[in-house]
């Protein structure tokens, strides 16, 4: 393998590797107890003793997410898009969208959770009212955004409002939904977590309330972790469809 | 197509507000290969814009073959290009041109087919590469076969060599002057090098610095190709600097 590729990786599993063991090591020589702060052997010990509990657990947070995520994807380009080709509304609607996005996160879960119940839907709820706006916002940018010379062109053709959104807006907009997304992603998992503290039967979040409530922090921790590699495969995966996606920014003439 | 401006003038708004052009009137015979030439800023860009309905005027008036610009501009009959190739950089250049082609449907007379466009401007070989891994006078040979699959009675050119090195440009001047022959547009070519002007144009209108009045305007009838040294273009070249040099600022005698 190509190291230079992997060298960021390599880079990052490197200051990984060196922060648990020193986690590690700060553990057994000032003798931490464990309900105050596991090592991370004792952490991992606990993930391998368990896997089906996990994986279930893990299964149920990250389709939340992803659910939340896409909707809020959806609900944040949508509108964007409306907002772009009626441009009209656009003060009124913005307004509204910074009133939902200033209410605290925390209090409307349990009111989301009250009415309807302790299932997925408000947990899928709140992710997409979590991820919705950095995609609103930045996807808007994207559509709004003029370039001159290809603006010139289209009039000249004397395209429609509708032509010049789908050939010229739409792909000028994608890097501004990969730049929302990288933000929406990490989100994502946050609100499917913080939800599931609200009152959840199944999930890492709820595992992580049940662990912190036992002072079990082993079995917490361990769901942490998940969520933080969970986190950090979803960005990747963000990255990793970026570049195909919007290939063109990486082409270049070799004159 | 016959372009008649009367009276037209053209002030920006702002403070102060900024005029561009003032009481401009002159006429273009159809298929004849206009160069505007003027300094910098002096208000020549303005003048196509308005041709090309990208503007409207303060005052005066602009037909085009009996028409207004919004109706030619809403018949597809014109076609800009400027010194901006304006491709869209995440379509190869034989589907940029298809979808000019898509967009433009000339009253059932279509132009030359995307392949033989870009086989007339030397680009057959290219039809599979994106724009951005293109040179610069290679993307202008696409936004030039662009305009010959539109079949456009008027082609508006704003500077669209400028950015190229004098090689590239000069030689793109003469295949330029090889496409138009046959086809025989009315060509409306702004621009601020004189040598180019007079090398291509069937006349030259030179214009003052801001507001924008005429200075100069003489037919060139001369062969093509024109060589620079024939006593004849020597003359002509001597009377348009010298009202270049009397109507304009002091850095004008560089050109």
């Amino acid at each position: 393998m190509n190291l230079s590729i992997h060298r960021p990786a390599v880079i990052a599993g490197g200051i990984v590797l060196i922060f648990l063991t020193a986690w590690e090591s700060t553990v057994h020589l000032l003798k931490f107890p464990v309900y105050l702060l596991p090592a991370p052997s004792r952490v991992f010990r606990t993930l391998f003793d368990h896997p089906l509990l996990y994986l279930e657990a893990s299964a149920y947070t990250l389709g939340e997410a992803l659910a939340g995520l896409l909707l809020g994807v959806l609900a944040g380009t949508i509108l964007a898009a409306l907002l772009t080709l009626f441009p009209g509304i656009e003060d009124g609607v913005m307004t509204l969208a910074i009133l939902i996005k200033s209410t605290p996160l925390v209090a409307i879960a349990p009111l989301l959770t009250l009415w309807l119940g302790f299932g997925v839907l408000p947990k899928i709820l709140i992710t997409a009212l979590l991820t919705f706006f950095p995609v609103l916002v930045n996807v808007l940018s994207g559509f709004q955004r003029i370039d001159r010379p290809l603006m010139d062109l289209f009039h000249s053709y004397h395209a429609s409002r509708w032509e010049i959104f789908r050939y010229l807006r739409i792909p000028l907009a994608l890097p501004y939904l990969f730049a929302a997304l990288k933000i929406s992603t990490p989100l994502a998992l946050i609100g499917a977590v913080v939800a599931e503290w609200s009152g959840a039967s199944n999930g890492l979040g709820h595992m992580m309330w049940l662990a912190y409530s036992n002072l079990n922090l082993p079995f917490m921790f361990a769901a942490t972790f998940i969520l933080a590699a969970a986190g950090m495969l979803l960005y990747q995966l963000v990255l990793w469809t970026e570049q195909r996606v919007i290939f063109w920014q990486t082409l270049s003439s070799e004159d | 197509m016959k372009v008649e401006i009367s009276d037209l003038s053209h002030t920006f708004p702002g403070k102060p507000p900024r005029p561009a052009l003032q009481n401009l009137t002159f006429e273009v015979a159809s298929g004849q290969f206009i160069a505007v030439i003027g300094p910098s800023g002096c208000g020549k860009t303005t003048l196509l814009r308005l041709i090309a309905n990208l503007l409207t005027p303060s005052a005066g008036k602009i037909t085009i073959a009996g028409l207004s610009p919004a109706q030619v501009n809403q018949a597809q009959r014109l076609a800009w290009m400027a010194q901006n190739p304006a491709l869209l950089p995440w379509l190869n250049t034989l589907d940029n041109i298809n979808l000019a082609r898509r967009l433009v449907q000339p009253n059932g007379n279509p132009g030359l087919t995307a392949q033989a466009a870009l086989e007339r401007v030397g680009l057959a070989a290219y039809a599979r590469a994106y724009p951005p891994t293109l040179s610069g006078g290679m993307q202008q040979r696409a936004a030039l076969a662009r305009i010959l699959t539109l079949n456009a009675g008027l082609w508006l050119m704003d500077e669209p060599f400028a950015a190229l090195d004098e090689i590239t440009r000069e030689n793109l001047a003469v295949e330029l002057l090889g496409i138009w022959q046959p086809l025989k547009p009315t060509v409306l070519w702004v621009t601020h090098n004189i040598y180019e002007a007079l090398r291509l144009a069937d006349r030259v209108i030179a214009l003052s610095s801001a507001p924008a009045q005429i200075i100069f305007d003489e037919s060139i009838d001369l062969q093509r190709p024109r060589v620079e040294s024939q006593p004849a273009f020597q003359q002509i070249l001597a009377r348009l600097r010298s009202a270049l040099g009397a109507g304009s600022s002091p850095h004008w005698g560089q050109l």
